[in-house]
């Protein structure tokens, strides 16, 4: 459980530089039709969602001063400030409690948990009973019902969109609220609230998602309005402002945010109702523009390829010092059957002139077969950095950098390692399974095949 | 005895029972289901419902009304001015006035009815 939670915190903080974007593009271009930014909040959705990223092979700032090839802070990882916050929690998650505590994480992985359940039941339950309310709704027409318990119009049902009416509107609103309801069942924005809730309910720890989530509200009214008003001369958008006002006036009850006529921001969506003007298509495009960066900056990362004899020559490095001072346990083993192996996870590369330096996550197991079982005699793992020159065409070593134990591990490791990968390194959680599958697996063809060829594997 | 209070949608219900009465649960169910989209557990729950508060009788799944529309209508009537005028008569005939253009005298006229 505390990987699904820290999976979910580390794509929270990616969407989150997303959701201020999107914020900034909607503070300058505020022009722009709103259903272009209903997307946008899509995106942010889908970011949000899927868990994985597409590995792109270019620069996302070629100009970008620095030699390094290592990504760029903004997008891609979560802030400095983020990361202070974080990371007393995480790596006091990540490194084994020797003596069998509590870790702070699965504290934190149980609150998260408890939080987004609640915030299910209550909508699910919310919505029950608001079902049951309106039992006796009766019918208008196709489609539209009346009830006394209805205060501001709304579309309810998931399946079955149905509209709802409050049964005293006045006459010269009715085609109005009626209009714009239709608009809302036309977007399927029945479907889409309920599923920005549901997202808000998984990162509900996270506040930017609240931000999100209420704009998204603001802007699918807005986009409503707007496709109800589009073609009307002033005449028209006045009789729906007051439609609109009338409705806001009436008592309120207690709702949701159903989708409802006049609860949200009235008075913003009037002013922009009398005020609107068909929007010019270069502020489309620029929005359009403006989206396509976003999508390809959100949801690509940089490749950590190796080229192959990058990749063969890290491959010699690791192996030549596991099998000397880097082997955890010296002395006599030709007792039993044993094994050990390597599996390593490229963070980055940098390059520096002729020398160029990998970082990697390596984790080291030594394992013993006993009457056919496997077991693991010790295991580490350790972020490592090797630096490699290259001289007529072959890689030579010039350093292969571990950090120092106990309180010097944390500080080795920010001083040596680009920030954009102390995230990664701290949190090693997500790597560690992965990598100890890897060594598993090795060791168990090791004693079937007895090969003589070291086992190690390298992720890119 | 107050009469008891029958909302919108409940009124619509007694408006088709008014009409039909006597009639056999089952055919009233018909009826609002065509008249009112109500499925038939709706229908059932409402008569139950009325029945407790003494609007309607359920005899052997017969129904039948125990209050007049005229008797519900007049019941609203108080009960918004309740409301709205706070129970002051002269209120609500000022507003009521205003709006229908009424002169002094018509105004004292309907007073004196009301008054009775």
């Amino acid at each position: 459980m505390e990987t699904v939670f820290l999976k979910l915190v580390d794509l929270s903080m990616t969407a989150g530089w997303l959701i201020l974007a999107i914020l900034l593009v909607r503070l300058i271009f505020r022009r722009a039709p709103r259903w272009a930014f209903c997307l946008l909040w899509g995106l942010v959705a889908l970011r949000l969602i899927l868990p994985f990223s597409v590995e792109r092979s270019f620069d996302l700032f070629p100009w970008a001063a620095s030699s390094a090839q290592a990504m760029p802070v903004s997008l891609q990882s979560g802030a400095a400030v983020a990361d202070a916050v974080f990371r007393p929690f995480l790596s006091g998650a990540v490194s084994p409690s020797a003596d069998g505590g509590i870790h702070p994480a699965w504290v934190l992985s149980c609150v998260w948990l408890v939080g987004a359940v609640g915030m299910v039941t209550y909508a699910v339950a919310t919505s029950l009973r608001l079902k049951h309310d309106l039992m006796t709704a009766t019918v208008l027409r196709p489609g539209i019902r009346q009830s006394e318990r209805v205060d501001s119009p709304f579309v309810g049902g998931i399946v079955h969109p149905t509209v709802y009416l409050p049964y005293d509107l006045p006459a010269a609103d009715l085609d109005y609220v009626i209009a714009h309801e239709q608009a809302h069942i036309r977007r399927r924005d029945h479907w889409w609230k309920p599923l920005g809730f549901l997202v808000l309910s998984v990162y509900w720890f996270h506040p930017l998602v609240w931000i999100a989530y209420r704009c998204l509200c603001r802007d699918i009214e807005a986009a409503c309005d707007e496709e109800v008003i589009r073609d009307m001369e002033r005449d028209g958008r006045r009789a729906y402002s007051a439609a609109l006002l009338h409705c806001s006036i009436r008592p309120r009850g207690k709702s949701v945010c159903p989708l409802a006529f006049g609860e949200i921001g009235v008075k913003a969506r009037i002013s922009r109702v009398m005020r609107y003007q068909k929007p010019a298509r270069w502020l489309l495009a620029a929005v359009g523009a403006i989206g396509i960066a976003l999508t390809v900056g959100c949801f690509t990362r940089p490749a950590t390829s190796l080229d192959a004899d990058l990749r063969l020559a890290i491959e010699q490095q690791v192996v030549a010092y596991y099998q000397g001072e880097g082997t955890l346990i010296h002395g006599d083993h030709s007792a039993f059957d044993y094994a050990h192996c390597t599996s390593c996870q490229v963070l980055g590369t940098e390059q520096n002139g002729a020398d160029t330096t990998v970082y990697l996550w390596v984790t080291y197991y030594e394992y013993a077969m006993t009457n056919g079982e496997l077991s693991i005699v010790c295991g580490s793992g350790t972020p490592t950095a090797i630096t490699l020159n290259r001289e007529n065409g072959e890689y030579r070593l010039v350093e292969y950098w571990q950090p120092r134990d106990g309180t010097f591990y944390p500080v080795d490791v920010e001083n040596k390692f680009p920030e954009e990968l102390h995230r990664q390194v701290f949190e090693r959680l997500p790597y560690h399974t992965d990598l100890a599958e890897d060594c598993e697996r090795m060791a168990r063809e090791y004693f079937t095949t007895r090969a003589e060829k070291y086992p190690i594997c390298i992720r890119t | 005895m107050a009469t008891p209070k029958v909302f919108e949608s409940e009124y619509r219900f007694c408006l088709i029972l008014w009409k039909h009465e006597p009639v056999a649960s089952a055919e009233l169910a018909r009826l609002c289901r065509e008249q009112l989209g109500w499925s038939r557990t709706t229908t059932y729950t409402v008569i139950k419902r009325l029945s407790d508060r003494g609007v309607v009788r359920n005899d052997g799944s017969v129904v039948t009304s125990l209050v007049s529309k005229e008797d519900i209508q007049a019941a609203e009537m108080e009960d918004m001015m309740q409301k709205t005028f706070e129970g002051s008569l002269p209120a609500f005939l000022a507003a009521f006035a205003r709006r229908q253009a009424l002169s002094d005298a018509d105004v004292e006229e309907i007073r004196r009815i009301m008054e009775k």
